[in-house]
């Protein structure tokens, strides 16, 4: 079995088209669609790999947590506790404005929004910035 | 969606047939996406999906390319072509990635490919052919500008490389056996068919521009041919898109890989080695498909690049790529004598 399944490609903030190829259940190969309006069926050599990453055996698929100079596998509830706790012992400690938040062009508008809206009304700091504001 | 063109009936009845006496596993063609004009690839493996594939010609995807990166050999697949596709895929039986015998080839006439954005189709079915553009049952004129360009030069409208090819003549498609599989599916499809090629008139019009195109590169003196090139190559953000995009580049191990050969690892743009590497790899051998072209971000006009020294080595050798697959690319099988030959000119 084949299909070409159109997408978004998840990378960068410009939202190319491309199509994944999906043969047997896997993700094997990305396209560039060639009806959509940004990309006009070119991609950039992040846009011919983006199917890489979904299958490969590197991939982080559970939250890791420091431990001294290695990782160790943990639960999302445990690690959100954890991120939780920190953040806000470090705004009793040094105050709101000793943290910052990253965003990331591979996440959506949405997920962005979310991320400024937590950082000025849960934290209450205007450090908010974006890993595409290059 | 199928009904809506002239080969339409022909062209089902003979998928349904291969499917339904399973000669072959499943076909590789186009349907329509998410409007009319987005014409995404597709496996039809049932029978009944038959009707719902789309019978033009300009889609923008190489199907051999698709075979090369998604297709098994030894799996028996049937394609519905045009030429730079069937020419595409006897270039990678030539490379000893498929057997030709597993492959069914039902071709279609094709005369370019077009960018659907460009032109903003939205009615209906865009059909092009020698009289013109028509989408939606009318007639628009698109201009030579939003054809590719390689497409303008091609002189192959009808595949006759592969085992059916049909033919629109009037409002009937005409069916063409090529060989002895193909003869072998319309008897079985209840079709009647012609055996051998369809006259086809001579496309006077793509040599014209092929001469245009190449002697405008030509008239350049050596220095400022080279600069020409340079400078357009200065343009590449070295996506790798015309490797990708290539059916004929079909290595695993890559010499444009990143500190393989010449070429440093994330320097942009890349050595002028990158696009010299690959046009001595491909040149012999483009089917002139456009695909590079068509892939490219910075519009280099590199299927301009490949068909004029192409058209150089295939008079120089009288060798026609994509054609016949006995016929090895002939800068693999150069002889001492002919390396001694001059008149090979980079253009």
């Amino acid at each position: 079995m084949l299909s070409f399944v159109p997408t978004i490609c998840p990378y960068c903030g410009c939202g190319c088209g491309l199509l994944l190829v999906v043969k047997d259940g896997n993700i094997v190969g990305s396209e560039p669609w060639q009806r959509h309006p940004v990309n006009e069926g070119k991609l950039c050599n992040k846009g011919w790999n983006a199917y890489q990453f979904i299958h490969h055996p590197d991939r982080l698929k559970k939250p890791l947590i420091r431990k001294g100079n290695t990782f160790e596998e943990s639960s999302w509830d445990k690690a959100l506790n954890l991120i939780a706790g920190k953040l806000n012992s470090l705004k009793e400690q040094s105050g709101s404005d000793s943290i910052a938040f990253l965003s990331s062009a591979k996440c959506t508008n949405e997920e962005n929004y979310l991320v400024q809206k937590f950082a000025r009304a849960v934290i209450g700091t205007n450090n908010v910035d974006h890993c595409a504001r290059l | 969606m199928a009904k809506e063109s002239y080969n339409a009936v022909v062209l089902v009845n003979l998928i349904t047939t291969l499917l339904e006496n399973k000669m072959v596993e499943g076909i590789l063609a186009y349907t329509e996406g998410l409007d009319k004009a987005d014409l995404v690839p597709f496996f039809i493996t049932q029978p009944e999906e038959a009707e719902r594939i789309s019978t033009t010609s300009y889609y923008p995807y190489s199907l051999s390319r698709m075979l090369r990166d998604y297709g098994e050999r030894g799996k028996k697949i049937g394609l519905v072509v045009r030429s730079c596709d069937a020419r595409g895929i006897i270039e990678l039986v030539k490379r000893n990635q498929f057997d030709r015998e597993d492959l069914f080839l039902i071709g279609i006439e094709c005369y370019g490919t077009v960018k659907s954005s460009r032109i903003g189709i939205q009615e209906g079915e865009i059909r092009i052919s020698e009289q013109g553009v028509k989408t939606g049952g009318k007639k628009v004129d698109i201009g030579d500008e939003n054809l590719s360009p390689n497409c303008l030069r091609c002189e192959y409208p009808v595949p006759f490389m592969a085992d059916l090819s049909l033919k629109i003549e009037g409002n009937a498609a005409k069916v063409f056996a090529l060989s002895e599989k193909g003869e072998k599916l319309a008897a079985l499809a209840g079709i009647s068919f012609e055996k051998g090629m369809p006259k086809v008139p001579k496309r006077e019009k793509a040599l014209e521009r092929q001469r245009e195109g190449f002697e405008k590169l030509k008239r350049m003196s050596p220095e400022q041919r080279l600069d020409f090139w340079f400078k357009q190559f200065d343009k590449c953000i070295k996506c790798y898109g015309c490797k990708e995009a290539c059916p004929i580049c079909y290595c695993k191990d890559c010499y444009l890989g990143s500190n393989r050969l010449m070429i440093k690892g994330g320097e942009i743009p890349p050595d002028k080695m990158f696009h010299l590497i690959r046009l001595f790899h491909i040149a012999d051998s483009c089917v002139n498909c456009g695909q590079c072209e068509a892939a490219c971000p910075a519009e280099i006009p590199i299927s301009l690049l490949y068909h004029a020294l192409y058209e150089d080595l295939s008079s120089l050798f009288k060798y026609e790529s994509g054609i016949n697959v006995d016929e090895p690319p002939p800068l693999g099988m150069i002889t001492e004598e002919e390396l001694s030959k001059g008149g090979v000119d980079l253009a």
